[in-house]
């Protein structure tokens, strides 16, 4: 699912699409967006899957010699050839863009290097920072002192050996935790200011990328504000803009439409006309509504669904569910009741085993 | 984005609630994350050795069936179900509703589907 719409370089071919502006571009990824969900409901699974495994992980270079891209290949799950050639062409023409060092507009070019330095930081994951004090002494040992920790003591959050290089003093920073999913790795880092001034790796990465790494580390904080104020800016800029009026009109509309887009998904196996009835309910009040208010059944079908993922087995979930202080025929009574009255299948019991659908 | 971001919080719902390993030779992201990040921290065995005899499918069961039984799992779960539905709530029920849907209908017609 998730190759399905964020490898799509159909996808991308409409949203770089320049021979379309304003609404026309507008409603071209709208249309797109909802023609693809349909081929997914209509989807050949087996062949598509089949491909998609064969597929997988490979990749093909650009054909651009100034760019370092790897495209991955669609696999079965593209299905406009033509398309998804022109989503290639059109994202290596935008990151030739971004790469291109020799631009003579200084303003330009420092604006694309921090675009090509933030795409190169969508392999980094943050898993969450911490702002602190960070202080490095004579010693080079650095420590993390907490902000407002509460505590009579000042104690620090970490110790640890300064990298090579820092200088001693404090200032404000932040411990920070991320992973390289793609290296099946993980770093933790302290910046003070935007220096980095210790990280660490888990995992096996090489000399010169952890090199590349470390850089891309020290650059968060100034990359968030940065976004901060570009997003100030772009607003400054369509409200002078004809766009402008394109964009007020699809910030008043498309709310509702996705809505509509999901009330529809949501509902799916609802296989009568009671479907809509089901829809208003889930969009007004959730799932809760829909369920007649009974959080009961929410916290019974909950614990189902988790433990049914890795153990469907009828006689042995009812034990448990026993444990827990749930009635697991009560559950299977409530689920059948709660489809006769809205047509919205909860729990199926097939052969001794409990496949919960929501 | 916003169109997509139902789908993103229904993907990593889907994972944490409801994915296991299968069949299938293809092992998705979040499950080799964990896979490495929980892998060699867990008992005495580092993750390669454990891939090396048991294979990395047998490993990531038991961490996400031990997982599974967890009670504040079913509160999380609960959390998602007991959600808002409009988008200004993040999404998070319509999309794991909506993934549920696409994934029964894509395990009816294929075994591939399952995991």
């Amino acid at each position: 699912m998730r190759s399905y719409f964020y490898d799509d370089y159909g996808f991308i071919a409409v949203l770089l699409d320049g021979s379309r502006s304003e609404h026309k571009a507008a409603n071209a990824i709208a249309d797109y967006f909802l023609s693809r969900l349909k081929q997914l409901l209509k989807l050949d699974w087996d062949t598509a899957l089949h491909e998609f495994e064969k597929h997988f992980g490979r990749t093909v270079p650009s054909t651009q010699e100034t760019i370092n891209l790897l495209h991955p290949l669609p696999g079965g799950l593209c299905n406009d050839a033509r398309l998804h050639a022109q989503g290639v062409e059109e994202l290596e023409r935008l990151v030739c863009e971004v790469a291109d060092t020799e631009q003579t507009d200084l303003v330009q070019r420092l604006m694309c290097q921090l675009d090509a330095q933030r795409l190169q930081k969508r392999q980094l994951l943050c898993l969450g920072s911490l702002e602190a004090e960070i202080e490095v002494n004579i010693h080079d040992r650095v420590s993390v002192w907490p902000k407002d920790s509460g505590l009579p003591h000042k104690v620090p959050t970490f110790n640890a050996s300064a990298m090579e290089g820092v200088r001693e003093g404090t200032a404000s920073g932040s411990l920070e935790f991320y992973l390289l999913p793609n290296d099946h790795a993980r770093a933790s880092t302290i910046i003070r200011e935007h220096e980095v001034v210790y990280v660490n790796f888990d995992g096996e990465l090489g000399d010169e990328q952890k090199k590349q790494l470390t850089l891309l580390f020290g650059t968060r904080a100034r990359d968030l504000k940065m976004i901060e104020e570009q997003e100030a800016n772009l607003e400054i800029v369509v409200a002078d803009d004809a766009i402008r009026i394109v964009r007020a009109q699809a910030k008043k509309t498309a709310p509702e439409g996705i809505e509509q887009l999901y009330r529809w998904l949501t509902t799916i196996p609802i296989e009568d006309d009671r479907w809509n009835e089901a829809a208003q309910k889930l969009s007004s009040g959730g799932f809760f509504r829909l369920c007649d208010n009974d959080g009961d059944f929410i916290r019974g079908l909950s614990f189902l669904g988790v433990v049914s993922s890795v153990n469907p087995d009828k006689t042995e979930i009812a034990e448990l569910a026993r444990a827990r202080g749930f009635d697991l025929e009560e559950l299977l009574r409530q689920a059948k009741a709660l489809e006769a009255a809205t047509g919205f299948p909860t729990i199926r019991e097939v052969d001794g085993k409990i496949v919960v659908l929501v | 984005m916003e169109s997509l971001r139902p789908l993103s919080e229904g993907l990593a719902c889907f994972s944490e609630l409801d994915s296991i390993p299968g069949r299938s030779d293809v092992l998705t992201t979040p499950m080799m994350s964990t896979f490495f990040n929980f892998g060699g921290l867990d008992g005495s065995r580092t993750s390669d050795e454990v891939t090396r005899a048991d294979g990395a499918n047998l490993y990531l069961f038991s961490l996400l069936f031990r997982a599974r039984q967890d009670p504040d799992l079913t509160q999380r779960r609960e959390n998602v179900l007991a959600g808002r539905f409009p988008m200004r709530y993040g999404g998070h029920l319509p999309g794991y509703l909506a993934l549920k849907n696409i994934w029964r209908v894509a395990r009816q017609s294929s075994w591939r589907a399952n995991d």
